[in-house]
């Protein structure tokens, strides 16, 4: 059995499905707010769309890092010989990007519902609206920095 | 540096030139004016008692509903607004009779609302018939005789047989007939004997819910039928209604223009009662540019004789109102100072210092020849069809540069819609490759340390524009010591980083500049204590500082994260659709179409990652180098309106 391929895909695999989980949870939770807006409003319609995709980005994240581990093994290319503490070190690599995708995945939509309150209120205010949950994403696109370093500093 | 220069001035009148010097100030609307009044009274605005807006408005509302046009998603951040003369609002407005207009709509709105009042009830009382259609006998013979009582309800479908034991068993003298049966509630109806057991007790440990039928001569069936027709006439009289309203689109228009003649009319009002009066003269308080006052002043007097502007100085400590004037190359980029506040008093406006950087970071974030040619297109596209307002036409020509920008930015880091040029024919393929200089993908530490460069020249620069601010406003001494020092403390350790991986010769030389500049932080950062230990210890502290330049220089590394994401994402699509190509037949359009979406899809949530992301640098890392944004906007009274723009 060759562990060291299946420990690369997991890195790949977690670092896409909990970045996946946490942008979904996100927007899930920014969407239920927009709903509320745009029942009283529904001219708000596309800025609140904006709002609410802000959490989406650490879904891509998840899956730039999963791609990149692929790459890393030339995986699309019909795979090379990973020997196994090779592939466990891919797997750690992956963790950074797939933990911080997830929690901020979650708290970047708490941001963006208070962004998304704001401009039912003040919608010319829509600038700094967007900055808000900005904030919160620095700390995926860390996470996905350090899996890139990590992933691209190992050697196979 | 560019925030145009105001004047103070007062404006005082004779009465009875007050209405005509207002609308004057509106129409060149170049006046901030100022509450005038002694004391700023509480009382609620009294509003313009003949004419209600809301009432226009909301007829204007039904009207478009009537229509039955529906917004572009464009046009909800767009809607088109026609030019049009201001005369010709007035003429609409006197001459139009826009009132009865209004109150027939009023009246059809109301009969709308008793309609659809009427049709919510009767869909209540079919609802409520339903499940009895089935009875034969007319609903006013269900009703109690002197012996025998009935009580029809509902149960759940699993509580009915149940119920049948415990009645069969405690209430002997008594019948269920199951009138109608779903997979969870059964409708029945129970006989029972007056004076036998007390039966409610029964029904409801089971759950039954009572209903109260109609008392009518008719059957249930009839009684639906009716409810059925009386439904389809109030659909009809509501068709009937809103062809009526059709009638009146052609007015619609007409109304636009009058409910924007009396919103300017409301406009003047608010300002009116903020001018001091006395018996016979009023008095205006406001902000002018310099440069729009000599015309100003030349246009009242000409107009209105009996009238006087003058200058007057600002109280201590009041703050001009902030207009940015920017030239056209950095116009569009005080949209991004505007997310963050407006330049006060002694601030310079940080427009210009931040525009190369901010088109820069846009430009790296998206990366992309392609992506790059897509954007510029489609934004001069909207910017010669849309009417838009002044932050929405920033953006576009925003996007347009950028998209410019991001053109020359791609070809540096060779990506053309992600295309793997290895495999682009000669000769266009390896000119492609000779002029990618950078490989965010294969190689991305050295991008990396570009964006983190990047971020320590951008703070650089920020302590720069706080050093020229401080000089110039006379506090020069501050100027050098803090921001002077630090900017050659940060440039010598900057420097020593750089040298010790690429060139080690001059390393010695720069790591004793830093030691220097480092000791003359200690020396004169503790300069405002003042015991010679307080001096020492925030001498020392202040070099802390270094750690949170050097986190805000590690914030830049996004410009890499965003980079890699747009190039890669590109790929994927890329190979995605690569593997379809093979299908049979309709293989190319699988393929054209997964092309066209992804990169479409790719390129949006690209642009607004560019953005967001290189408006934040600008926001948090660089003007928390020098900039408070602590200003007031600058609206002078002019014309607003919801529906047309007067010319």
């Amino acid at each position: 059995m060759d562990w060291g391929i299946g420990l690369a895909i997991a890195g790949a695999a977690v670092a896409a499905f909990l970045g996946a989980a946490g942008s979904a949870w996100g927007i899930a939770i920014a969407a239920e707010a927009a709903g509320g807006v745009i029942t009283e409003d529904p001219e708000k319609f596309g800025r609140v769309l904006v709002m609410l995709a802000l959490p989406g980005t650490q879904g891509f994240y998840g899956f730039l890092g999963a791609f990149y581990i692929m790459m890393k093994i030339n995986l699309l290319g019909g795979g090379m010989p990973v020997p196994f503490s090779v592939g466990l070190q891919l797997f750690f690599a992956a963790l950074p990007l797939g933990v911080a995708a997830l929690v901020s995945g979650y708290y970047q939509g708490r941001a963006s519902v208070a962004g998304i309150l704001l401009i039912a209120k003040r919608p010319e205010e829509m600038g700094k609206a967007i900055i808000l949950p900005a904030m919160v994403e620095t700390y995926a696109v860390l996470g996905l920095l350090a899996t890139i370093i990590l992933v691209s500093s190992i050697k196979i | 540096m560019s925030i145009a220069d105001m004047e103070k001035v007062a404006v005082i009148g004779h009465v009875s030139v007050k209405e005509k010097i207002l609308s004057m100030l509106q129409k060149s609307g170049v006046m901030h004016i100022l509450d005038a009044r002694q004391k700023a009274s509480d009382e609620p605005d009294p509003g313009d008692s003949t004419v209600s807006l809301q009432e226009i408005e909301s007829a204007i509302l039904l009207l478009i509903k009537a229509s039955g046009k529906k917004k572009s998603f464009i046009e909800n951040f767009a809607p088109y607004k026609e030019p049009v003369e201001m005369s010709l609002l007035e003429k609409t407005a006197h001459e139009f009779d826009w009132r009865s207009l209004i109150s027939s709509i009023k009246s059809i709105e109301s009969e709308l609302a008793n309609l659809a009042n009427l049709s919510s009830s009767l869909r209540k009382e079919r609802a409520l018939l339903l499940p009895w259609v089935s009875l034969k006998v007319k609903l006013k013979d269900l009703a109690c005789t002197n012996k025998t009582c009935m009580a029809a309800g509902a149960v759940k479908t699993k509580d009915l047989e149940p119920l049948q034991e415990a009645l069969f068993l405690q209430a002997p003298a008594s019948v269920i007939q199951v009138v109608s049966k779903s997979p969870d509630k059964a409708h029945i109806m129970i006989f029972y004997a007056k004076d036998g057991i007390y039966i409610d007790e029964i029904l409801s440990k089971f759950g039954f819910e009572r209903t109260t039928l109609p008392v009518s001569e008719r059957t249930a069936s009839e009684e639906l039928s009716a409810v059925e027709s009386s439904l389809k006439e109030a659909e009809q009289e509501k068709e009937r209604l809103f062809a009526e309203l059709k009638k009146c689109l052609p007015d619609l228009q007409k109304l636009f223009y009058v409910h924007d003649y009396f919103f300017q009319r409301t406009v003047k009002k608010t300002a009116e009662r903020k001018a001091g009066v006395t018996g016979s003269t009023f008095f205006l308080s406001g902000w002018v540019p310099k440069h729009e006052l000599v015309g100003l002043t030349d246009k009242l007097k000409r107009e209105a004789p009996l009238c006087e502007v003058e200058i007057v100085e600002p109280e201590e400590g009041e703050d001009r109102p902030a207009l940015l004037k920017n030239i056209p190359a950095f116009y569009p980029f005080e949209l991004i100072t505007r997310i963050f506040g407006l330049p006060g008093k002694e601030e310079v406006d940080p427009t210009g210092p931040l525009s190369m950087f901010y088109l820069l970071f846009f430009a790296m974030c998206l990366s992309d020849v392609g992506y790059g040619i897509i954007l510029s297109a489609v934004s001069w596209y909207f910017l010669k069809k849309l009417t838009l307002s002044e932050g929405g036409k920033k953006l576009l020509v925003l996007l347009f540069i950028g998209g410019i920008a991001t053109i020359f930015v791609g070809v540096i880091s060779g990506a053309y819609f992600s295309i793997d040029l290895a495999r682009v024919p000669a000769p266009i393929g390896p000119i492609m490759i000779k002029m990618r200089l950078i490989d965010p993908v294969k190689n991305p530490l050295s991008v990396l340390g570009l964006s983190v460069g990047l971020g320590v020249l951008q703070i650089i620069y920020g302590i720069f524009v706080s050093m020229y601010s401080k000089v110039r406003s006379g506090r020069w001494l501050d100027g050098v010591l803090d921001d002077g020092i630090w900017i050659f403390f940060l440039l010598s350790l900057s420097g020593y980083a750089v040298s010790s991986v690429a060139a080690k010769a001059y390393s010695g030389v720069l790591s004793s500049m830093s030691m220097i500049g480092a000791a003359l932080l200690v020396l004169t950062q503790g300069r405002q204590e003042k015991n010679i230990f307080q001096k020492a210890i925030k001498g020392v502290l202040s070099l802390y500082r270094t750690t949170s330049y050097l986190g805000d220089a590690l914030s830049y590394s996004r410009l890499l994260a965003l980079m890699m994401t747009t190039s890669i994402i590109g790929m994927v699509v890329n190979i995605i659709a690569g593997l379809t190509g093979s299908v049979p037949y309709v293989g190319y359009f699988i393929m054209a179409a997964i092309l066209i979406f992804g990169h479409v899809f790719n390129l949006v949530i690209s642009v607004l990652g560019a953005f967001i992301h290189s408006a934040r640098l600008q926001l948090v890392e660089f003007f928390g180098k020098f900039y408070e944004g602590s200003g007031k906007e600058f609206r002078p009274m002019s014309y607003e309106t919801k529906y047309v723009v007067i010319k």
